[in-house]
Formats: structure tokens, sequence, C-alpha cells
């Protein structure tokens, strides 16, 4: 623990609404008590890999099982049936899937995050922006196995070897930074209103399809492009299938569009998450 | 010296929702009314706790004296006023949270150390101890979803005792397992008085509390009500309990009374053998319970009912008019009936009664108290140990010899 001396403050008048009350968590604070905490951190990471797969027989297999399975059935769809002119598919539809799984699976775990862990965040003290922290590290353990198989199928298909790729860990982080982010907010309002899972199952699927995940924004006729355009993650899933499969840089407005975004969404995340997890014990 | 915790004219509230699903959609609409309604668990508190003492805080259900423990943890945050903590806080609120089922003994001694702030390096060290003390060398390897109640507690209890606090929060944690372990985890708690640190807890163990504490917090429906000797506060308190009206327990949450109310109880008395008040009890005592009615209408063929729940849960007792052949064919205005136990046959705890007048049939409750009557069983020390008081008596080598087990 960092200090040894602890004040748990709020403001002496009357407030109606603790939130109005409490007091905000700073970026500082948050990153202090996360490093005083990190083994906590890393523990609950472990302690998610570990149940996820225990008890059954592949195990940690199923987490690159899952995308071959959908890249064998998209493969199939979108390069037989409908026949889209992308070569090769299998590589192009990977390059997007990866990342977007790990998004869609972070921003689910993070979101149920607190709610899981409901037993201790009543009866024990910790600071609790580990809880969504630990659901996209867990996750990004997967990211990291996933973009293995990425570049094995890579290989295997015998696209070539571009510079740009050198950029994906630019993106993988930036990307990072906006699941956790996102993430809180929704795990903080997730404590408040149940509802909020459900509604992010059915955002999650509408959000995929108008994302150029299964597609390439090349294929969009140009209006509609700018409709999918407004969203941050067609920004972050085209800049990976730029510097992965078609071997350019990224295009910069998308880039510097994501990268301010996600720094945006993290702050905002940590302040909200900060202020509503005060009464998270209580509301749980 | 600053005080090892303080608390200034804090408040919490709490909200109770009515109908949680309403939240979205109330919060959407922006019409906040009627959603929640508040209650203070706390209300204008202030305390300090010098450094090395062990103050214990006693009360009713719902009374407060929680939501002041976790106040103190930073679980909670008050609404107003401050809390001040010197130094280093564990908190025993509840033994083994956070233990992940399929993971063994030694993996979740690891995994909870984590929780409550302990370095990987000083678990690793103190992991023999923390074993030993819990007993369990031989099922440590084992998943604890395979541990006895018993065995997790332990575990639970040896980890969280190895945080070395400065300030230690104890919540009725104690009233489990079994008594060898209790005892155990009173020497440990008394070593932590011995080596100086500040200790609050929080108990229904009255006899706990006088046994422990330099000073006494009675919280009182979110008030403080008292502070000072052990002894003169658990008086008073019990006193308190005895001759509490009914109608002013609120706790929120759980009903503690319901019922027609077509035949209403007024009062429920505990008394010694002679009829004096009476709410602390050796084993082997005679107890007489009156419970005093009121009804506006006749009523017939009612059955009166009552049941002693020690206060971990455990029925002990339960008896009615009904079953113990004893029929009241009709009440009308007001009046009283008295069970009579003769020997008391229960041992050291904390005990809640339940009464309950309901028609013939058992299909309609006229009124029902809920655990609001509380009585002690204190016993003196050699006594007996476990649930029920039996007399026994112990034969050596055909040389009869007297005594009870």
């Amino acid at each position: 623990m960092g200090s040894d001396s602890v004040t748990t403050a709020a403001r002496t008048e009357p407030v109606a609404d603790a939130r109005r009350g409490g007091r905000t968590i700073g970026i500082r604070q948050w990153l202090d008590e996360v490093i005083a905490y990190s083994e906590l951190l890393g523990n609950l990471v472990t302690r998610d890999l570990k149940t996820k797969y225990r008890g059954s027989f592949f195990g940690i297999f199923w987490s690159l099982l899952n995308p071959l399975l959908l890249m064998l059935v998209y493969t199939l769809v979108f390069s037989i049936i409908v026949r889209v002119n992308i070569h090769p598919y299998a590589v192009f539809l990977l390059t997007g899937l990866v990342p977007w799984n790990a998004f869609a699976m972070s921003l689910t775990s993070a979101t149920n995050s607190v709610i899981d862990n409901a037993g201790i965040v009543r009866k024990i003290y910790f600071p609790l922006q580990i809880l969504p922290l630990s659901a996209v590290l867990a996750n990004t353990v997967n990211f990291a196995i996933n973009i293995g198989l990425l570049a094995i199928l890579t290989v295997i298909f015998r696209a070539k070897f571009a510079p740009t790729m050198l950029l994906l860990p630019v993106l993988v982080i930036l990307q990072l930074l906006f699941t956790y982010g996102l993430g809180s907010m929704l795990g903080a309002a997730q404590v408040y209103f149940r509802d909020v899972q459900y509604f992010l199952g059915i955002l999650l699927t509408a959000w995929f399809f108008l994302t150029p995940v299964v597609y390439s924004l090349d294929l969009v006729p140009p209006k509609l492009r700018l409709v999918l355009a407004i969203n941050p993650m067609a920004w972050d899933i085209s800049s990976f299938q730029d510097i992965w499969f078609y071997g350019r840089l990224p295009r910069w407005p998308y880039l510097l569009g994501f990268t301010a975004v996600s720094l945006l969404t993290l702050v905002v995340g940590i302040v909200a998450y900060g202020r509503l997890s005060q009464r998270f014990a209580e509301e749980v | 010296m600053p005080a090892a915790v303080t608390l200034e004219n804090v408040s919490k509230r709490y909200r109770v929702y009515h109908q949680r699903h309403e939240v979205l959609k109330e919060a959407l609409l922006r019409r906040r009314r009627g959603v929640y309604e508040e209650f203070y668990a706390l209300r204008n508190v202030s305390f300090a706790v010098e450094p090395a003492t062990t103050v214990g805080i006693i009360g009713s259900n719902g009374s407060g004296k929680s939501t002041a423990l976790k106040l103190i943890a930073r679980i909670l945050h008050p609404n107003s006023g401050q809390v001040r903590v010197d130094g280093r806080v564990s908190a025993l609120l509840e033994l083994g949270t956070g233990f992940h089922p399929d993971y063994t003994g030694r993996e979740n001694i690891f995994l909870n150390g984590a929780l409550l702030g302990l370095r990987r390096e000083l678990i690793r060290r103190r992991l023999d101890d923390i074993i030993g003390f819990a007993g369990l060398e031989r099922f440590i390897d084992n998943p604890v979803k395979t541990y006895s109640s018993g065995m997790y507690m332990r575990l639970g209890f040896a980890i969280a005792v190895n945080v070395d606090p400065d300030v230690l929060l104890v919540d009725e944690v104690l009233a489990v397992g079994d008594a060898d372990f209790g005892q155990k985890c009173y020497e440990r708690i008394n070593r932590f008085r011995r080596d100086g640190k500040t200790i609050v807890f929080v108990s229904h163990d009255l006899a706990a509390v006088r046994r422990f504490c330099d000073r006494t917090l009675w919280i009182d429906r979110g008030l403080l009500r008292a502070d000072g000797d052990p002894n003169e506060v658990t008086e008073q308190y019990l006193a308190d309990v005895q001759h509490r009206q009914p109608s002013d327990d609120a706790s929120p949450g759980a009903p503690s009374r319901w019922g027609t109310r077509q035949v209403e109880i007024v009062r429920v008395e505990l008394m010694s053998g002679n009829g004096d008040p009476k709410y602390v009890f050796e084993p082997g005592d005679a107890m007489r319970l009156r419970v005093s009615y009121r009804c506006k209408e006749p009523v017939r063929n009612p059955v009166i009912g009552m049941a002693i729940i020690r206060d971990d849960g455990v029925n002990c007792f339960g008896t009615n008019t009904r079953a113990s052949g004893t029929s009241i064919a009709e009440i009308r205005d007001h009046g009283s009936v008295t069970l009579t136990i003769p020997r008391l046959s229960l041992l050291e705890a904390g005990y809640l009664i339940s009464v309950s007048i309901v028609d013939e049939a058992d299909r309609v409750t006229y009124d029902h108290w809920d655990r609001r009557t509380e009585f002690r069983v204190r016993q003196k020390k050699g006594d007996p140990t476990g649930v029920v008081f039996m007399p026994a008596t112990w034969e050596v080598e055909g040389q009869p010899h007297e005594g009870v087990a």
C-alpha cells in the first residue's frame, strides 16, 4: 500500500446525491493505486485465464479455435458464395477479426467485471479500477495469442511482409486504451442499471457489421463510407487492415482520430468510474 | 499522539430502491422521485479511537454498526463528515471472501493475500505459518470447494491476520467455526492487543465485548447512544433491548413483523422463574415468556407459537399451544399467555425469539414478530461446551464421581 495515512473525506455540506459529493479520482491517483496493487492485478488476470478454460478438454486452444472457425465460415461465405474480391480473404478477414474479437470480448468482460466480483467489492477494500483493468488485460493475453495465429496464417498464405506491420503494437495499445475507458464506463453503469449487459450484446452485433471487418472500407460506396467513417472502431480496424494486409500506412485522419478518441475515452472512463465506484459496495 | 481512528460528524445514507428495474427508465426520463428512498444508516456519528486500544461496537441488527466498520475500512464513503485512519487497516468482515472455489487452498492464499494488499514475497515467507494456523496441512492442495465451512473460515482467518495491520477491524467473524479454532482466534486477537494494535470490533457477543474491550460504543438506529465502560454500556444495551417497543425497530429490507393484525401482539416479555424481568440466563435457569395480545373482535381457536433462534441462525427450539395440547377456544379484547421453560437447556450464545399468533389451520398469520426479542445465555468458565445443556454424570472406575459433563 502506498501511504500510511489514509483520509476518506467527503464534503461536509449536506448533499442530496452522493455522486455530487464525492472526491474525484485523478489520473495520477489511478496510476499510484494500480502500481500499489499490481500483484492483485496479476492474480486476477491469472484467475480469469485459469478459470476460463478450466475443466475443458482443449483448454486454451479454444481461444484459437474460435477465430479459426469463424474464419472458415466467413471465408466460405465471402470468397466462395458471395465472392468478395479480396485475396487471400482468410488473411484479410483475420486481420480485422482478431482485433475486433479482442475488443468485443474485453468490453463484455469489463462490463461484467464489477458485478461478477460483487462479493469482494462489498467486503474488501482495494482499488476498484483493478476490476475492468484485469478483465481487459486477461483478454489481451488472448489477443496476443491470436496475433500469433494471424502471423502464422500470413506466412502460410504467403502474404508479403510489409514494414508497416511494425506499427501493429501502436494500434494494439490504442485499442486497449479505448477498450479500457469504454469498459470502465459500462462496468460502472452496469452496477446501477443491470440492462447494460443485454444492451451491449445487441450493440456489439450491430457494431460488428457497421465496422469493416468482413468487408473492406474500399468496397463501400463513397456516400455510405462517410456514414461508416464516424465509427471509431472503423478507424481502428481499417488501420489494422492497412498496415497488415495492404502493407500501407494507415489513413492519418483515422489514426489521429482514433488516438484522440482513445485518450478522451480513457480519461472520461477513469474519472467517471472513480466517481461512480464510491457507491459500488452498497449498490452491487 | 493522533487517534488511530477518527469519525467526525459522519453520516451515511443508503438508498432503498422500490423497483430496481425502474431505475433506468427513471434516469432516462429524468424523474427521480419515488424510485428510491433514502435512510440514514449513520447520522452525525463522531468518535475517536486511541492507538493501542480495543473498542467494541454493539447494537441490534440494522443499527449501523457494520456500516461504521465499513466506513473505517474505506469500503464505503460517507455522505458527509470525515473518516480518518492513521496506519494500515485490515478488515475481517467476512472470512474467505474472494476465495475461488476451483483454486486449491494454496492458490487461494496467494489470491486472497493479494486482495488484502499483501506482497507475494511476504506471503511466500509466511505460507507455512498460515497453513499451520489454519490446520490444513493435509488439504492445502485440494480445491477449496471440497472444504467444509469450518476449514474455509479457518483459512480465511489465517490469511487475514497475517496482514500485520495497525488497525484491525473485526466483524462478528469469531462467532463461527468450532470451539478450538474460536479459541485460537481469540488468542491471536489478544496477541494483537499485546502488540499495541488498535482493534475495533463489532459483535453481538456481549460476553466477548466485555472480555476484550477497553471501551464500548453502542450504536442505535444510526446514532451513537453510549460510549464508555464495556460493562456499563452492555448493561444499558441489554436493558434497552428488553424494554424496546417493537414499532421502534425499523430495519429496512427485512420485515420483522407481518400478519393481518386481527390479533395483535402487544408485548413480549422474558422473565425469570419467579416473574422478574430477565434477559441474561445461565444454563439450567428457569425462563418464562409472556406474550400479551389484543384484538378488536373475538377470534376463535388461535394458536400461539414461539421459537428460539441462536444469533447465527440455528433454530434451537420451537413450540406452540396446539402442539403442546393447550387449546384456546376464543380470545377477546386483550390478555396474555405465558410459556414456562423450567430448565433452559442452552449454552452460552446470543439468542433471538420469534413469536406468532396464527389461525387454527396455520393458514392465516394474525401477527408474527420475527426475532424481535433478544436474550443471552452466559456461563461460568469450565461449564460444558456445545449447543445444548444436558445434565450428565461421569463415573470413574466404579467409584461414583458426581459432576456435570
